[in-house]
């Protein structure tokens, strides 16, 4: 039987007329958004929606292995706001786990799917600014916070709120496009039992460090434990610190002769004109010193550890190198049967190289201003909503309002003053709002550089850790990227070194 | 049961018919068939949205330096230049991928013809149909399930593999399976042992199946021993499902994404990256999505190529 109506050619042509009309209802200009524009400011319904990050609410209240720490005090903060602004709902959204922030937001961004107001990292945002992605935040910053009262940081201008020196490190082109909230950083967690048992201290300088990895080696134990990241970030944040460390006597001087935040465009120029190198010679000590410990960690140290955590409480690893956010962990974790402490990276003294300082420059503490980072989008704009964005976040700047989040979950110290910070993280709170955390450390690729080059010089790195390439091809590499790298920021820019 | 078959047409007759329809107003002949036309529209229009509209700009991006938000410009060739050039990364992972593609076909060719004549073997029709439905249950798991199974096997410190050898006093065999560059892209491939791909069994389960027995019983007949059987009835006899077997698992291993990224994400080292994981990695995590997208295109035309040689060669045995 024939199909009388199905001919392959009539088949096609109505195909290709109903696919043209499609294509042409898909072009056609999307209705303007709900409280878009004037229509917005007449007081009709605002409606943001948000992204919290670590602040998101867990799906479970109940404190458990898999949920070491609930949480969902934001929602009283939005709440409070909600109360008085009731003609502002707020939807807040939960991003699957496992999900990479950066490519989610990468998606959201391009789509115009972003929520108004999203946590987002100001190393990445650098990579945003020609997208008109992100809102620049320094008008609304130099602006009174309309809920700090007279005479209080910030009821001048909303950025007196925050800590000036971590702050001022997410500076990009002059222009602020995150608020930070949170500062953290990063310490050397260990198992005081375990040291005890073998008679040893927490070390104070590389070379006691790798004593003690030794004695543990000698007793068949990986010592070096902790977070290890992605190959384009760090293996380990102490290889910056030691970076830094090497670089502290001659070279940062002609880098970064201010000492503030190591600037991209400062960082780009010393490639250009060859003050930074690979083929430094402390460049190459820093790579011959810092695999010296690669031989006491755990043998799949290469793929991203994101068990570190259960290793140290489990009494695998005596030593983990991690984030202030380990504090509440540790401390409500029913495994912890075992006194545990912290020791700060250990300095490079002149008996592991030539090239460190004398006294020792100490380590600069990692992190600094990345702990709950937001950002608003322009979408916002875009929506009409971005006034009740900002509102809604100088609201959660209010120091009661920023504590209730931030105690509660208890991984960050806060970057906004007159809230409280818990006495655990004295020490680390002073030296990150009294001197300046990893962005002065100009040696922190992905920082620093795009993430293009810090990949190649990570991979780099990795090889010649694992022998898998000798010390002068790496070099060769790591100096390729970097110029690469300087090449395309300094085009980009219009830069001139 | 018996069957009303409805009266055919002759060819001539038939032709004549499409003739008068064709005579038709287009207009006229939507709307006789305008039900037929509106069952097919959704599925033609997100085939058209969701596969050909990616891919066809997939191909125009390529020629492009392009991130997503900033404006794209026109490179021509550069991408695929610098690609086969310039690109180490990505030239390695060509090699990675052809090694895995290998093992691949080797594997699944090997154990699933293996399994299917074993099968075919057996006398109980009852008996065969259990080892079928056991070959076939696994397909249901989905694909991640075993593969975090198999990170948790290669586990350096409490996988059962590393336990296993030292259990068996091979303790200097032990490493870390998926961190260790000179081994990691060997533990991708043999994961999944016994390599048992029911998919590909019951395609050969089926080819077997499909031999008259006549053939097989007058070779008997003369003597033929089982493996000359194999040899020279019942393997020339499925050569087709072999090579759509073997042209459909170079294709997966050409395509290789997802293994490698729950398993190692291309590291230590690239050393088990292949194009798939690269391209991602050039889109997502460093934003150079038209050097991205010209990794698409090569892989697309290894797939095409691959394709039109499944088309053009792969034909079924006449008995």
């Amino acid at each position: 039987m024939t199909d009388r109506a199905l001919s392959r050619r009539a088949f096609l042509k109505t195909a290709g007329v109903a696919t043209a009309a499609v294509g042409l209802a898909a072009c056609q200009a999307p209705m303007a958004p709900a409280g878009d524009g004037e229509d917005a400011a007449m007081g009709e319904a605002k409606e943001l929606v948000t992204y919290w990050g670590g602040w998101t609410p867990t799906q479970s209240m109940e404190r458990s292995e898999d949920n070491p720490l609930p949480h969902n005090k934001v929602l009283e903060v939005l709440d409070g706001y909600t109360e008085q602004h009731p003609d502002v709902s707020i939807e807040w959204i939960r991003v699957p786990q496992g999900i990479s922030g950066r490519e989610w937001t990468i998606a959201q961004q391009t789509a115009g799917t972003i929520p108004h107001i999203t946590t987002h990292p100001h190393w990445h945002i650098k990579d945003d600014l020609d997208k008109n992605w992100w809102t620049d935040l320094t008008p609304y910053f130099n602006q009174p916070n309309p809920y700090i009262p007279a005479g209080d940081p910030g009821s001048e201008k909303w950025v007196d709120q925050f800590y000036p020196i971590p702050t001022g490190e997410t500076l990009m082109r002059g222009g602020y496009y995150n608020m930070v909230f949170g500062l953290i950083t990063t310490f050397f967690y260990y198992n005081v039992d375990w040291f005890n048992d073998l008679g040893l201290e927490a070390p104070q300088n590389y070379a006691e460090f790798l004593s003690v990895c030794k004695a543990f080696r000698d007793e068949g134990i990986d010592a070096y434990g902790g977070w290890t990241g992605p190959v384009d970030d760090t293996d380990h944040w102490y290889r910056l610190q030691m970076g830094g460390m090497l670089m502290a006597g001659e070279i940062e001087p002609q880098v970064n002769p201010d000492r503030g935040t190591a600037t991209r465009e400062e960082v780009a120029c010393a490639v250009e004109n060859g003050i930074y190198h690979a083929h430094l010679p402390q460049y190459r000590d820093w790579m011959e010193l810092w695999k010296e410990n690669v031989q006491y960690r755990p043998a799949d140290w290469t793929t991203r550890a994101t068990d570190s955590h259960s290793r140290f409480l489990n009494k695998i690893e005596p030593i983990m190198e991690n984030g202030t956010w380990s504090f509440p962990r540790l401390q409500y974790d029913p495994l912890v049967d075992f006194e545990w402490s912290t020791f700060f990276a250990p300095v490079v003294t002149k008996e592991s190289s030539a090239y460190a300082t004398d006294p020792p420059t100490p380590a600069w503490p990692i992190g600094g201003p990345v702990g709950d980072q937001i950002a608003i989008t322009t979408r916002s704009e875009k929506d009409g909503v971005i006034d009740t964005a900002i509102d809604l976040m100088r609201w959660i700047s209010v120091p009661d309002n920023l504590y209730t989040i931030q105690s509660e979950i208890g991984t960050t110290m806060p970057n906004v003053k007159n809230v409280p910070v818990d006495p655990r993280f004295g020490d680390a709170f002073e030296l990150l709002t009294q001197q300046i955390g990893e962005s002065q450390m100009f040696v922190y690729e992905v920082v620093t550089m795009d993430g293009e080059s810090a990949e190649q010089t990570g991979q780099a790195w990795r090889s010649y850790m694992l022998d898998q390439m000798d010390l002068d091809t790496a070099l060769d590499i790591i100096q390729e990227s970097f110029a690469a790298y300087a090449d395309r920021f300094i085009e980009v820019e219009g830069l001139e070194c | 049961m018996a069957v009303k078959e409805m009266p055919a047409l002759s060819n001539t007759a038939a032709q004549a018919v499409d003739v008068q329809e064709r005579r038709k107003p287009l207009a006229k002949r939507i709307y006789e068939g305008r039900v037929a036309y509106t069952m097919l529209a959704p599925t033609f229009v997100f085939l058209l949205v969701f596969m050909y509209y990616p891919a066809l700009l997939g191909l125009y991006r390529s020629v492009f330096k392009w991130a997503p938000g900033l404006s794209a410009d026109f490179v021509a060739l550069d991408n695929f230049v610098h690609l086969f050039t310039k690109d180490r990364v990505f030239l390695n992972s060509m090699d990675h991928m052809l090694q895995l593609a290998a093992w691949y076909v080797v594997s699944t060719v090997g154990v699933s013809l293996f399994i299917a004549v074993l099968i075919h073997r057996l006398r109980g029709a009852r008996t065969q149909y259990t080892f079928r439905l056991g070959m076939i249950l696994p397909v249901v798991i989905p694909a991640i399930v075993p593969l975090m199974l198999w990170k948790f096997i290669y586990d350096v410190k409490v996988g059962p593999l590393n336990a296993i050898l030292t259990w068996a006093g091979l303790e200097s065999w032990t490493r870390a399976w998926l961190a260790d560059p000179n081994v990691a892209l060997y533990a991708v491939m043999l994961r999944n042992f016994p390599w048992v791909d029911g998919v590909a069994i019951l395609i050969l389960l089926a080819g077997l199946q499909a031999i008259p027995y006549e053939i097989v019983e007058s070779a008997m007949i003369d003597g033929a021993s089982e493996m000359r059987r194999f040899w020279s009835i019942e393997l020339p006899l499925i050569a087709g499902q072999i090579k759509l077997i073997t042209v459909l698992t170079i294709m997966w291993g050409v395509q290789e994404f997802t293994a490698v990224f729950a398993l190692t994400q291309g590291g230590p080292i690239n050393s088990t990256m292949v194009p798939g994981m690269w391209m991602f990695f050039n889109a997502f995590r460093i934003n150079k999505m038209g050097y991205a997208s010209a990794i698409g295109v090569v892989l697309f035309l290894l797939t095409l190529v691959l394709t039109l040689i499944n088309m053009k060669y792969i034909t079924t045995e006449e008995y």
